[in-house]
């Protein structure tokens, strides 16, 4: 009987199953991390779950490109999944009815205010063209920010991988800042929250309180709606 | 009455919705993502239904659990801008630290000038 050791390694690391089962493997080791450590926003499961993958895929010397292509069938749910955030949205709209004034003014003048310093701070601090594009979506949350990101001709992993940044410290930060600034409301908190940090705001907005929680991810479903349709049509 | 595969459905009517989505952006030549478009579609159905299906939202519920693992390899894709982030630094750390700060000092204000609205 003759062996083919580098054969069988080849077919092994070759293998698009690999690519899967590293990124589950990975990412359910951040899932453990993240909840041993009490819900710490900087061991979000996946920013612990994509550096990890990140370093097995380069010790491997695995092509990034075949490692996107391995997993594409994961990539490919992200679309109904993404269409699917109409439900939250719509679970908690019935918010706005006495505050709809306040929680306007409050999504529009984020939203200006943050596209509007993102390019000025972008072009001021010298960045290229696909850069200042892949900053562009920031606030919005990461399945809609990678859709937007290559719509107006930035990077889907550099965009992907500032916007779980931006959850992170907003999530971190954004709490007590807040409060610092006056904001005394859980409601007002949880919104801004939402605005400022997506999803991971909204998670730990959820640890502040259920009313802070639900006017968290109101203020993310609007702001990805909103950044998705205005960043688009300004900047294609 | 929910067999276990009453998921599929769900599944089939979100994959309805971003089928709809890319066709219509393509159709109307609209830059907006497709699935955005297809979100907006759902929003819209739900709105005009004024409800939305126990099961539909318990298994979106459930989808959404997946939803940061699927975000795993659109991330790992930063790999391929290792170059772009070592040389453009500055502006990727000051966007991140002051638009987040411009971002909530906007939703300070705003609470201040409405503070009577809340609570």
């Amino acid at each position: 009987m003759m062996l083919d050791p580098v054969g069988a390694w080849a077919t092994l690391t070759n293998s698009p199953v690999l690519d899967i089962a590293i990124t589950v493997g990975c990412y359910q080791f951040g899932l453990w991390c993240y909840l041993r450590s009490g819900r710490k926003p900087f061991l979000l499961p996946v920013f612990v779950g994509f550096v990890l993958t990140a370093i097995a895929i380069f010790l491997l010397q695995r092509p990034v490109a075949d490692y996107l292509r391995g997993t594409e069938p994961m990539t490919v749910l992200l679309g109904p999944v993404t269409v699917a955030l109409a439900v939250p949205l719509y679970e908690n709209l019935y918010l706005m009815a006495r505050l709809w004034w306040p929680l306007l003014l409050m999504l529009l003048l984020t939203t200006i205010s943050v596209c509007a310093s993102t390019l000025w701070l972008a072009d001021v601090f010298g960045a290229s063209a696909e850069l200042s594009m892949s900053l562009a979506p920031k606030a919005a949350t990461t399945p809609i920010a990678i859709l937007i990101a290559e719509a107006i001709g930035g990077y889907q992993g550099l965009a992907a991988v500032v916007v779980m940044l931006t959850g992170i410290l907003g999530a971190m930060a954004g709490p007590s800042l807040l409060r610092r600034l006056g904001v005394s409301d859980d409601a007002a908190l949880g919104f801004t929250l939402g605005l400022s940090a997506h999803a991971v705001g909204t998670a730990r907005g959820f640890e502040i309180s259920k009313r802070c929680g639900a006017f968290a991810a109101l203020g993310m479903s609007l702001m990805g709606l909103t950044l998705a349709v205005a960043l688009p049509l300004l900047l294609a | 009455m929910d067999s276990g595969l009453g998921m599929l459905r769900t599944v089939l009517v979100l994959c309805g919705f971003q089928l709809l989505g890319e066709t219509l952006a393509a159709l109307f030549v609209l830059p907006v993502p497709g699935p955005v478009v297809g979100m907006c579609a759902l929003l819209l159905v739900l709105i005009l239904r004024r409800r939305v299906t126990p099961q539909f939202q318990r298994h979106s519920h459930a989808l959404f659990a997946y939803l940061p693992l699927l975000l795993v390899p659109p991330s790992v894709g930063v790999l391929l801008h290792l170059e772009l982030i070592m040389a453009q630094w500055p502006p990727i750390v000051a966007v991140l630290t002051l638009t987040l700060l411009i971002s909530l000092l906007a939703g300070a204000l705003v609470f201040r000038l409405s503070r009577s609205r809340w609570t």
